[in-house]
């Protein structure tokens, strides 16, 4: 570092004062560009005010959802990390799936403590975590097919687990049940707990420790990366894990809440999961995927789902809206957004740049 | 071959280049060149970069027009100008660098993509007569190979003669003049041979060869005439058994350029050499077979080469970036054997890309992240990051290097390519390296940033760090290095000290010049 030292560092000095600064910086922070989904999701919730008032502006509707998405946010949240370090992981369906059957079978035929139920039910999910990484990382097969193979060897065993029949029994029901879905705090269970917790650790860890940013840097670069002296394997084995151990424990989590565990029960969260973890990317910082973002995206989605339930529109709509919005939230970002004003400064730069050499 | 209507020209000509001048913005490319070739002759086309090989093809390819007032005759017909299609009727095909070649197509599947597919009725492919149709022209080659696998498991030389084949195809017009750019650049040594009787039946069949290269050797092993081209002016077309090396390169060089020795002032002070800092043995890598060397701390290495000769994998290979390997041994003693990026690194012993190059930076990612990507231990306390301290040593390196804008938190794509550089030099200076090393530090990069580009390079070196410019540009080389490798054919040829090194001397070296003919 010696020869910076001559250098002046000099943040302070800026040509504007900090009181204007400081609200620019606000005011940025707050700009559709950066947080679209949230404007988007005020809109949802404005509409269905509007359209159905006695049942949608309600404390229970907003513990409806909090409550019925907090397992699609910890799928969400699976598959973060792999998706900021470039690999994509398609096995948490079959994961989740296999995590529920794997606990369910567990305590009914097991007399086993609910904690270790839980933490055996985790390992099979770090198992197949690791067996991801074999495959993607080892082997070097493309992560959307190794991944997507895992996930098919995943379900399988899970049908082969259950017999291929939906297991409830009291064992599920009772204290598992409770532990891992019921308990409330004025009704909000214990899963939006689990998912605030687990945003905060994905968030601290991408944007505040140096693995996040190892991470980052692998999925934007692998041969910058490698360049650097990054341990790129070992990062994206890591985040390989690291998803299916999240993804193990939303299973478990989605068999507590429905007190069962079918053996194609985590089938449904793969897509949405996807979703939202895209459509977090396009908020607070453009192309990268990040915790809160992704939470948000959970619940905007979620909010829309659930408000067109709420006043009738036919079963099949949620999906629709889901689509919709992702691609609309994703269009309107680009257009109006990160993409194109990534676009226009370099544009200006070039222009600036031409201008000063002539 | 079939069209004969010229047979009675007394002098067989196959190309007639009369008084071409071609003049670009700014810059005269070609100044009345006269060229003829005969028939069935190799006719070598040499000179440096910039000397006007590139446009005197591309004209004849129909790609450039030329300026007004001259004409050129293939085989006694005028050819009409600035027309690809008029340039391939009448008889002109050309192969060049990038040959061309889809490397998960077969042979077959690769020449039918030149003339086009045989087909039956029913717009069904006709494999079969596709299939003779190539076996017919790899003959006219002697050629036989596997001509249904994937030509990315042929040898290159295979893969060059493929496009050669597809070039002669006649396909309703005759193919009088083959044009080859370059031929030898990407094969490995061993291949060369190979690709020399692939020229010598191509002119046994009749057709002349215009035969771009660099390489002394091959022109000497190759060619029957040579034309000399030196900043758009011919200087000359003469038989090989005509002219010893010597002369050839003072032709190719220029006399004017015998004593560009007067940059050397501007180059920093050879240091002691016994204080090595780094020992290399046993350097591999595609073409590279097995170089040794040493370099001492405060000496900046340059390495020279032409394209192919191992200079462009050499940085790669020394820190594990590119296939290869070597021994590294640092000051202290400490070995490091077929070394990974991380294990150099740890040694101090770091790689800058060109910034263009893949692997140069993350474009995603700001300023500050590139920076501080390398050496992120800096930069963390319990696994947290240290922003503040952080985004202030970013801030100094951005004052230090005079990156523009200073903005700590820009986007690595947004930054102009010289303040690109400057990061990605940054971002390897912030570790301290013991050596440095450069590959094609200057390339796209405009001048201004490449003269803070040597400063740095100097003032580096001056501080004790040994550095290696590795670099495509003789100029680079010129300006900063108190010794020069020159290397061909993946070994050391030539090592040039201080006041030795001047440009006619490096080119010398690369194009085998100094060897005796």
């Amino acid at each position: 570092m010696s020869n910076t030292d001559v250098a002046v560092s000099s943040l302070e000095v800026q040509p504007t004062s900090s009181a204007l600064s400081d609200r620019r910086a606000a005011l940025a922070a707050l700009s559709f560009r950066r947080i679209g989904a949230v404007y988007v999701w005020l809109l949802i919730i404005v509409l269905f005010s509007f359209w159905s008032p006695d049942l949608f502006p309600k404390m229970a509707t907003v513990r409806a959802i909090a409550n019925d998405y907090s397992i699609s946010g910890l799928a969400a949240l699976a598959i973060l990390l792999p998706m900021a370090s470039g690999t994509f992981d398609v096995s948490i369906g079959g994961n989740m799936s296999l995590a529920g059957v794997t606990s369910a079978w567990l305590l009914v035929h097991t007399h086993l403590s609910i904690e270790l139920v839980a933490l055996l039910t985790v390992a099979v999910g770090v198992v197949i975590g690791l067996v991801n990484s074999l495959v993607v990382v080892t082997l070097r097969i493309p992560s959307l097919i190794g991944t997507l193979a895992i996930g098919g060897i995943a379900d399988a065993l899970s049908i082969a687990v259950s017999g291929n029949q939906t297991l409830s029994s009291p064992a599920l029901a009772g204290p598992f049940s409770r532990r891992f879905a019921q308990i409330n705090w004025d009704g909000f269970t214990i899963p939006v707990l689990f998912v605030l917790v687990v945003t905060a650790i994905l968030g601290v860890i991408l944007s505040q420790t140096s693995s996040g940013r190892y991470m980052y840097a692998v999925g934007f670069e692998p041969q910058v990366s490698r360049l650097a002296g990054i341990r790129v394997n070992a990062i994206r084995t890591a985040a390989l894990v690291s998803s299916g151990a999240i993804a193990a424990f939303a299973g478990m989590v989605l068999a507590a809440h429905v007190a069962s565990a079918s053996p194609n029960g985590g089938d449904a969260y793969l897509l949405p999961a996807f979703a939202a973890v895209f459509l977090g990317a396009t908020q607070f910082r453009a192309k990268r995927f990040n915790a809160v973002g992704t939470l948000i995206a959970v619940f905007m989605l979620g909010t829309g789902q659930y408000g067109l339930l709420l006043v009738g529109a036919p079963q099949w709509s949620p999906n629709i809206f889901q689509g919709v919005a992702l691609i609309a939230a994703i269009g309107l970002t680009h257009l109006g957004g990160p993409g194109n004003a990534t676009r226009r400064q370099v544009r200006s730069g070039r222009r600036t740049s031409r201008a000063a050499a002539a | 071959m079939t069209v004969t209507g010229v047979m009675d020209t007394p002098v067989e000509l196959a190309v007639e280049v009369d008084g071409l001048s071609k003049t670009f913005p700014g810059q005269r490319a070609l100044n009345d060149v006269s060229l003829d070739v005969r028939r069935g002759e190799i006719h070598a086309l040499l000179g440096q970069n910039g000397s006007g090989k590139s446009t005197l093809i591309k004209i004849l390819a129909g790609l450039y027009s030329p300026d007004p007032g001259c004409s050129i005759s293939i085989c006694g017909e005028v050819l009409p100008l600035g027309s690809p299609r008029d340039s391939h009727r009448l008889g002109l095909r050309f192969v060049h660098q990038a040959l061309g070649i889809i490397e998960e197509l077969t042979a077959v599947e690769n020449i039918a993509l030149g003339f086009g597919y045989r087909h039956r009725r029913v717009r069904l492919i006709d494999w079969r007569s596709q299939r003779v149709k190539t076996r017919e022209l790899l003959a006219q080659l002697s050629l036989d190979f596997d001509i249904d696998c994937p030509v990315s498991e042929l040898r290159a030389v295979d893969r060059t003669a493929i496009a050669m084949a597809r070039a002669l195809d006649e396909d309703g017009f005759p193919s009088r003049v083959l044009v080859l750019d370059e031929p030898t650049a990407a094969l490995p040594p061993a291949e060369v041979d190979a690709l020399f009787s692939l020229v010598r039946r191509a002119r046994e069949g009749g057709t002349s060869v215009i035969y771009v290269s660099h390489r002394l050797d091959e022109i000497f092993a190759l060619a029957d005439r040579t034309t000399v081209l030196r900043d758009g002016f011919v200087q000359g077309t003469v038989p090989i058994e005509d002219i010893d090396r010597q002369s050839l390169v003072r032709m190719i060089v220029g006399e004017g350029h015998a004593d560009a020795a007067s940059t050397i002032d501007t180059r920093a002070q050879a240091s002691s050499d016994d204080d090595v800092a780094l020992k290399v043995t046993g350097l591999v890598g595609k073409v590279l077979a097995g170089v040794e060397f040493s370099v001492a701390k405060g000496e900046i290495l340059g390495i020279a080469g032409l394209t192919g000769s191992g200079r462009e994998e050499f940085a790669g290979c020394l820190v594990g970036q590119r296939p290869g390997g070597a021994v590294l041994e640092d000051a202290e003693g400490r070995l490091a054997r077929d070394p990974t990026p991380r294990m150099a690194k740890d040694m101090g012993v770091v790689l800058v890309l060109p910034n263009r190059s893949q692997g140069a930076a993350a474009a995603e990612m700001t300023v500050r992240e590139n920076l501080t990507l390398p050496h992120m231990r800096q930069y963390t306390n319990k696994g947290l990051i240290r922003k503040a301290k952080e985004l202030r040593d970013t801030v100094s390196w951005i004052d230090a290097l005079d990156i523009r804008p200073r903005e700590p938190e820009r986007a690595f794509a947004l930054l102009s390519g010289g303040n690109q550089q400057k990061v990605v030099f940054g971002k390897w200076l912030n570790l301290s390296p013991r050596v440095l090393i450069l590959d094609d530090p200057t390339s796209g990069v405009d001048v201004g940033a490449r003269s803070v580009i040597y400063d740095l390079v100097r003032n580096q070196a001056a501080r004790g760090m040994a550095v290696i410019v590795c670099s495509s540009d003789i100029d680079d080389l010129l300006a900063v290095c108190t010794r020069v490798i020159v290397l061909s054919e993946g070994s050391i040829v030539d090592e040039l000290r201080d006041s030795a090194i001047d440009e006619v001397s490096v080119l010398m070296a690369m194009i085998g010049g100094n060897q005796q003919a």
